[in-house]
Order: structure tokens, then C-alpha cells, then sequence
């Protein structure tokens, strides 16, 4: 009986987490997107995990090509929406991904082997991009700044200055 | 007790000190002239001169060797911070001598600028960027705000009551 209440619960505990996949959660090379820039045919075939916000998704014949910025990754592989050398690669993943669904905003953490540089035009500025041929990837949605912390909310805050300052959340009073 | 009454005068001094209100631009920096009044032709300023301006981003030209960006200038307070919620004084141009990634200056984003004046541009005042500082996002504008909290506090065992009163002062 006990046995089959811990299974159930390790089912739902299953079923709720995010599908990260394991191997996402190594870190990779400790490679820069700018190293990477710089020493194209050196660091050809070094495997890296990057990841960062979706910036354009460009279709090809076999495969889509994804442009990120890369940003400094969470302890659980999500990037963080500041920060870091804030520079462009290109994930390669293979085969077909529908643009309705992946867009510019959400987040992406690929791990691959570093596949040369290709230049696409930003504004007037040829940028070298990095290619990354993705073996493992996740994609997640759009950063949300976490919620206020609950005791930001103390029942007895009262600002008598108010208007004049930011109201602190909707019902605070004051006697 | 004449001590006691100094000591007072000094706390009153230093509360009314640090209550200065940080909402005012910059004397010095209001006396340069404005990107409006370069644009419409009324100020003149000398090729070179050296210009402190600063405001929201309205967007990002990548260029082939730098980025020019365009934004909407505010008086700057002392710090050198622009205060938005005052009027705008014009529009302006700064030319960055390098790629900058047009991701990390969204539109709205608050930055001040200090370059050297290269005349009109488009019709706007074209600086060349020596400096470029980004605010942080989370506090534009006027980070001050006092603040005045009551406590009222009770005791038994001989009967107490006390009255607080406290005043804050955001930096």
C-alpha cells in the first residue's frame, strides 16, 4: 500500500517536471561566442552548451537555423534574461520547425559541436555568427520577472504620501 | 542641556540636507546648449565642443563600422541621470565607433551620452560618443521618495504607552 502511494506520487512529481533533458545540465566547453568568432576553423567540432532568446528562425531546405543571443545560463540549463556577452550564434537544428511556434522572445539551450561561421547582415554590420549543429536542445517560453515576494504585502503597510508614491498593491489601507 | 539643544540643531540640519530634492537638472549641465535649440538653428556650438546629453533610446542604426542611435533628450540631474518625467528638450544622434547589439538598447531604454558635437545630421545634432552609460531600467526617473511611517506601542505593569514616529528617506 505504502509503495503503491510513492509511486503515484513519483508519477505526479514526473509528470509535472519540465523536460529538460539530462544531458543539458552538464555544462559544456568554456567557450565565448567571441572566441568562437575569432578562431572559426580551430574551434570547429568542440562541443558547447549555449543558450539564450530566440531572435529570428529562418527555415531551410533540411534543416532551421535559429539566432540567438546568448545569454548566462541558470543552474537548470534556462537562460537568464540579462546579462553575459550578450553576442549572436546560430543554433542548426535538423529537420523542420514550425515558425508559428518558435518565435523571437522564448529562450533556447542547445548543446552541440561548433560548425564554423556564417555571416548574416545586422542592419549594415556583416556579423560573423557561430554555428552550433544541435544535438540537444530545449526550448522554453518568454522570460516573467518572478512574482512579488508575498511579504512585500505586510497588511499594516500604510503610506499616507500616496498618490504621490507607487501604490503598493491593490486593498492597502490606511486608518 | 545647551548641548543637548546643539546636538538637535545639527540632526535637524543633517535630516534637511539629505532631504534635498534630487529632481532638479544640473545648473551646469542645463547651461550647455539643448539638442532642440542646436536643431532649430537659435544656439550655435562649436565643432568638437564637448556635450553631456542624455534621454530615452528611440532606436539603433547598425552601420557598417558603428552603430548611430537615436534618442529623446531630458535635462540630466546631477548625477548625470536624465529625468523623464520632465518636458523632452529634442532629439538627438550619438555614433558609436563600433557594433553595439541593438538588443541591449531597446527603445525606452534610459542612457546618457558624452561625446563630441559633429553639427547636424538628418536635421539632428550628431554627437561622437566618448562615454555611453545605460541606467538600469528598474529605477528611471526620480529614485527619490520620502516616506513617514506611525508606530504606536503598548506596555503593561505600570501602565505605558508609546508614540513613534519615523521617517524614511529612499537614496
Amino acid at each position: 500500500m505504502k509503495a503503491l502511494v510513492i509511486l503515484l506520487l513519483s508519477l505526479v512529481l514526473v509528470a509535472c517536471a519540465t523536460t529538460v533533458p539530462p544531458v543539458l545540465l552538464a555544462p559544456g566547453e568554456a567557450l565565448t561566442v567571441a572566441r568562437a568568432q575569432d578562431e572559426a576553423q580551430a574551434l570547429r567540432g568542440r562541443v558547447v552548451r549555449w543558450g539564450g532568446e530566440i531572435l529570428s528562425v529562418r527555415n531551410r531546405g533540411e534543416h532551421t537555423e535559429v539566432v540567438v543571443l546568448r545569454r548566462p545560463l541558470f543552474d537548470n540549463a534556462e537562460p537568464q534574461p540579462e546579462g553575459g556577452e550578450a553576442k549572436r550564434f546560430i543554433a542548426r537544428i535538423e529537420g523542420f520547425l514550425d515558425p508559428a511556434e518558435w518565435h523571437p522572445g522564448q529562450r533556447l539551450t542547445v548543446r552541440g559541436r561548433l560548425d564554423g561561421v556564417q555571416v548574416l547582415m545586422v542592419g549594415d554590420y556583416p556579423y560573423a555568427h557561430p554555428v552550433v549543429r544541435a544535438e540537444t536542445w530545449h526550448r522554453w517560453p518568454p522570460w516573467q520577472p518572478p512574482p512579488e515576494p508575498p511579504w512585500h504585502h505586510d497588511p499594516f503597510y500604510c503610506d499616507p504620501l500616496w498618490p504621490r508614491g507607487p501604490r503598493p498593491y491593490p486593498g492597502s489601507f490606511c486608518w | 542641556m545647551r548641548h543637548t539643544g546643539a546636538l538637535c540643531l545639527v540632526v535637524v540640519l543633517a535630516l534637511a540636507a539629505c532631504s534635498t530634492p534630487r529632481l532638479q537638472p544640473d545648473p551646469a549641465l542645463l547651461k550647455q546648449a539643448a539638442p532642440a535649440a542646436l536643431a532649430s538653428g537659435k544656439v550655435h556650438a562649436p565643432r568638437q565642443a564637448r556635450l553631456v546629453w542624455g534621454g530615452l533610446v528611440r532606436s539603433v542604426h547598425n552601420l557598417r563600422e558603428r552603430t548611430r542611435i537615436e534618442i529623446e533628450a531630458y535635462p540630466l540631474d546631477v548625477r548625470g541621470r536624465p529625468l523623464t518625467s520632465l518636458p523632452a528638450t529634442g532629439r538627438f544622434f550619438v555614433e558609436v565607433q563600433r557594433f553595439l547589439e541593438p538588443r541591449e538598447f531597446p527603445p525606452g531604454r534610459v542612457v546618457t551620452v558624452q561625446g563630441r558635437y559633429l553639427g547636424l545630421r538628418d536635421g539632428l545634432p550628431l554627437l561622437k560618443a566618448e562615454r555611453l552609460d545605460v541606467w538600469p531600467p528598474e529605477q528611471q526617473g526620480s529614485g527619490w521618495r520620502p516616506g513617514m511611517s506611525l508606530g504606536i506601542g503598548g506596555g503593561s505593569r505600570g501602565v505605558s504607552v508609546g508614540v513613534g514616529l519615523g521617517v524614511e528617506i529612499g537614496l
